[in-house]
């Protein structure tokens, strides 16, 4: 079988989501027989002749948001040049931490001139507003996480670069795929295009936290006063974005006592995770007195920041859609 | 006048470029820092507590800073076994981060995908043990900050007060299995490459022993928690409390490279083209094994003695020497975990200190980081929300020094002539323990 | 050069509002027509997300009108809706959605002239305020230009 050639790069983010490729343990070598890396600016080195030198490329998997015109021009370079697109981490999938700084206003842009004799080189232009790799262009698949759990990243590799074929090892992440998609892994077929590696549900289902539908009269921040063990932190009244985030980390932050903050982007058929938060937030209030509520509602902050805390540049509808006309 | 533009620096965190021209005058080098995560941007407005998971994006260490940072803003001593948690963890990602570093300097003339070969190195060295070696020490050392953090790279344990977690019964039999293992791996390594990799190595000639002269190294001192600026000589310039580093440092900013410098405020900015100015700084491994006194554990303190004494032959610092402080503190650090990964410490009534209704509104944290001195402040109103947030990164303050080592090293490949591919990554591998 | 017109949308509570809305239709009062009625089974029904779409599909303004309370059909949905609005209020504000652009109001079956008043007094204040426009529209030129543009 012919080797898939494989490109990874990372636009403006940090580089977490290589090292999540590289720190597969060992396994990442085992990956030899399926692949060729042609591109691998980060760890081989390779230059942006190499690129332009590729006709055409199998896989690509980048990460990180679009922050300067350079990143746009790879991201679009690397688009047309590739079969599979893989968006891998919450920068490329949603924006990620990066996309927060669409809240603020845009900085001034840095003036885009030739450069001249004896003048330093320019720098690439930056973006008045931060976007995802899938705002860009269109992706093929999206690995969310921030970064990353091994075992879906390591699901989607494997599948994507063994064309399929390769299905006795990604079992062991299956079963935190939803079931057509665990189904299509397993049975050596590509998983449709637009298929995030990820559940259905949200992070809910699977939290180890205990739910008892209690109610509260005051929200609490994390420095406040010590949390019960093993209860749900949102009845304790901390804002956990557990029940409007894709399930498949397997609540990785809410069992070490951290509230989900959402890099798996929102769970299948909601529409907007702040407005999801929002109606699932104010159900908990113990009141029926307007007033009160209002009270209730005034110590929340950061609305924005936190329930759109990876993917403000995607999946906020106010935005990140184009308004209809 | 004719430039050159040497794209995509491998191994560099952010997205690197070096641009050199080359005119009558000779050449200029600038090493451009092409794009950057504005984190000040990011973090405005944000409730303060969420810092630590938001910064983490600046490197794993950043996370505990900022939790520091928080500690002392809520003014929240952490309790005993929450301290030792966050040390374990910092302890862990040292390790990780100078493997990690070493195995890129053993990939550097080969795919990491391919059976490793090593170019004329000592009495039939199987390199590839090395490698695997070195893969196996960060593997763990990434194990065990994924326990001690919650999850690998983006850590998100520590907490203003403590840690939001405690450990469990196969946590404990799981770190110290790891803790001695990764010594074990650590000292075999520092053997390894000071004999087989350093001595005659697989990097160019002449490029381990090429020579900079350094700016000021910056570090803290862990005896007496001040921070210390010492210079080339290893005399005392400078000695402050770490709640003045924002004071005592600034950052300078140039059109050509979105990575600010950081330089020594009462000097003032005097641009790093002298070489010998004094208002430049560098820290990192190099930095704080030089300033000596730190290193407690034995076989690290052995090391150390020895890296000095090839340090006391030439003023200047060397890729080489980098290279060595990396092993030093690598063997330090597993001997440290080795000490603490003990069930006794990590136990205890409580993890976290309820921070008291009254907190200030400023909180200041500074840390050693696996790359270099590390610091953050945070102003923030009454409700906890951030109004200001300044962030000392250690790209920032190495960024002049490997400014004056991308510029050494075009300098030596336009001496010897090299193919821009060499002079790349000659480049790369000079850069690669600085940053 | 013409008037803005501001798209409103009415979220009208099907034993309420939207009875008061016909009253005021049949009342002959007069109404301005920049209004679209989504006749709703209850107030407490229209989930913070009917909103948001509400406004990402257009509208310059977003009505939710129920029952007042104690009068709700379905004993409590009113409350509900109340309890949602306050911190989907806080929300689109941090948006870039202005605080006037969503309102929650009781309207009873009964209530014909209040309902007329209440739209011909909202529409005003949007058409002073201007057509609603995302932050993200705000932003330079709306991002990097594709790179074939900046070639």
């Amino acid at each position: 079988m012919r080797r898939s050639t494989l490109a990874v790069f990372t636009g403006t983010g940090c580089r977490a989501c290589e090292h999540a490729i590289l720190d597969i343990h060992h396994q990442v070598a085992s990956l030899t027989p399926a692949a060729e890396i042609a591109f691998w600016p980060f760890v081989m080195g390779h230059q942006w002749e190499d690129l332009e030198r590729l006709s055409h490329l199998d896989v690509c998997v980048i990460a990180g948001a679009v922050c300067t015109e350079d990143d746009r021009h790879a991201v679009e370079t690397l688009r047309g040049k590739s079969h599979i697109m893989i968006a891998c981490g919450a920068c490329a999938a949603f924006g990620g931490l990066p996309g927060l700084a669409n809240l603020r206003p845009a900085v001034e842009e840095h003036a885009a001139s030739a450069p001249k004799e004896d003048e330093p080189p320019s720098l690439p232009r930056l973006a008045g507003r931060v976007s995802a790799v899938s705002g860009v262009v269109e992706v093929d698949y999206v690995v969310p996480g921030c970064p990353p759990t091994q075992g879906l990243l390591w699901a989607a590799l494997q599948t994507v670069l063994g064309r399929g074929e390769a299905t006795s090892r990604v079992s062991f992440a299956c079963g935190r795929l939803p079931e057509s998609l665990a189904l299509a892994l397993t049975a050596g077929v590509l998983p449709r295009k637009g298929t995030t590696f990820g559940g259905e549900k949200a992070v809910c289902a699977s939290c180890s936290r205990v739910k008892e539908e209690k109610k509260f009269s005051a929200p609490y921040r994390p420095f406040e006063p010590a949390q019960d063990t093993g209860r749900c932190l949102l009845e304790q009244g901390l804002v956990c974005q557990g029940l409007a985030t894709r399930e498949g980390c397997g609540g990785l932050c809410t069992a070490v006592g951290a509230p989900c903050r959402g890099c798996f982007g929102k769970a299948t058929d909601i529409y907007d995770a702040g407005a999801k938060m929002v109606s699932a937030i104010s159900s908990t209030f113990d009141t029926t007195d307007g007033k009160e509520a209002r009270a209730i509602a005034d110590k929340f902050v950061d609305l924005a920041g936190t329930f759109y805390r990876y993917t403000l540049a995607e999946q906020c509808v106010l935005l990140s859609r184009d308004r209809k006309e | 006048m004719q430039s050159t533009m040497l794209q995509t620096l491998r191994w560099s965190e952010q997205p690197t470029r070096i641009a050199v021209s080359v005119s009558a005058g000779g050449a200029e080098t600038y090493l451009q820092v092409t794009s950057r995560v504005d984190v000040e941007r990011v973090c405005l407005g944000r409730p303060v507590e969420e810092l630590p998971r938001i910064t983490s994006l600046l490197s794993p260490a950043h996370h505990l800073v900022s939790a520091m940072a928080l500690d002392n803003l809520f003014k929240a001593a952490p309790p005993e076994p929450a301290l030792h948690i966050r040390d374990a963890l910092l302890h862990a990602l040292f390790a990780a981060h100078h493997a990690r570093k070493l195995y890129f300097l053993l990939c550097s003339r080969d795919n990491p995908f391919r059976e490793f070969r090593l170019r004329a190195a000592g009495p039939r060295v199987a390199c590839h043990e090395l490698l695997t070696e070195t893969m196996s020490c960060l593997g763990l050392a990434q194990e065990a900050a994924a326990i001690l953090g919650g999850r690998p790279d983006h850590p998100l344990s520590a907490v203003a007060g403590g840690v939001g977690m405690s450990l469990k019964q196969v946590h404990y039999e799981r770190l110290t299995d790891i803790a001695q293992s990764c010594r074990v791996l650590a000292v075999k390594m520092a053997h390894d490459f000071s004999e087989h990799v350093l001595n005659d190595g697989p990097t160019h000639d002449g490029l381990l022993q090429m020579e900079i002269r350094p700016p000021h190294a910056l570090t803290l001192a862990q005896e007496s928690g001040e921070v210390v600026v010492r210079d080339a000589h290893g005399q005392d310039v400078d000695r402050f409390a770490p709640e003045r580093i924002f004071e005592k440092v600034s950052l300078h900013r140039e059109a050509w490279t979105y990575e600010p410098f950081a330089y020594l405020a009462e000097t003032g900015w005097k641009g790093f083209d002298a070489e010998a100015s004094d208002s430049l700084f560098f820290v990192g491994p190099l930095s704080r094994v030089c300033g000596g006194g730190a290193i407690s554990t034995p076989r690290a303190e052995e090391l150390q003695g020895q890296l000095t004494e090839i340090l006391a032959a030439s003023p200047g610092i060397t890729v080489e020497a980098a290279f060595r402080a990396l092993l030093v503190e690598l063997v330090a650090a597993t001997e440290r975990m080795e000490t603490i990964y003990r069930q006794e410490n990590f136990v205890g009534p409580s993890f976290r200190t309820v921070p008291s209704v009254e907190r200030g509104n400023v909180g200041i944290a500074v840390l050693e980081s696996p790359g270099g001195f590390i610091a953050h402040r945070y102003h923030v109103d009454d409700r906890a929300i951030v109004q200001k947030i300044e962030v000392l990164d250690a790209a920032a303050e190495n960024n002049a020094l490997c400014c004056l080592v991308a510029r050494k090293a075009v300098e030596e490949a336009m001496a010897r002539n090299l193919r821009p591919a060499q002079t790349r990554s000659m480049i790369e591998t000079s850069l690669l323990p600085f940053r | 050069m013409n008037r803005f017109e501001p798209k409103i949308v009415a979220f009208l509570c099907n034993w309420c509002s939207y009875v008061a809305a016909d009253a005021a239709g049949v009342a002959r009062l007069t109404q301005r027509p920049n209004v679209r009625v989504i006749r709703v089974f209850c107030s407490g029904m229209v989930d913070p997300s009917y909103v948001v779409k509400a406004f990402a599909s257009g509208a310059d303004a977003v009505l939710v009108a129920g029952c007042h309370p104690g009068d709700c059909h379905y004993i409590a949905g009113n409350i509900k809706a109340m309890r949602r609005s306050h911190l989907l209020s806080k929300l689109l504000q941090e948006l870039g959605v202005e605080k006037e652009r969503f309102r929650l109001e009781w309207i009873a079956a009964s209530e014909g002239p209040r309902y007329a008043r209440i739209m011909n007094e909202l529409i005003e204040q949007i058409r002073e305020l201007g057509p609603f426009v995302p932050a993200s529209r705000n932003a330079p030129k709306g991002g990097v230009p594709s790179c074939a543009e900046a070639l």
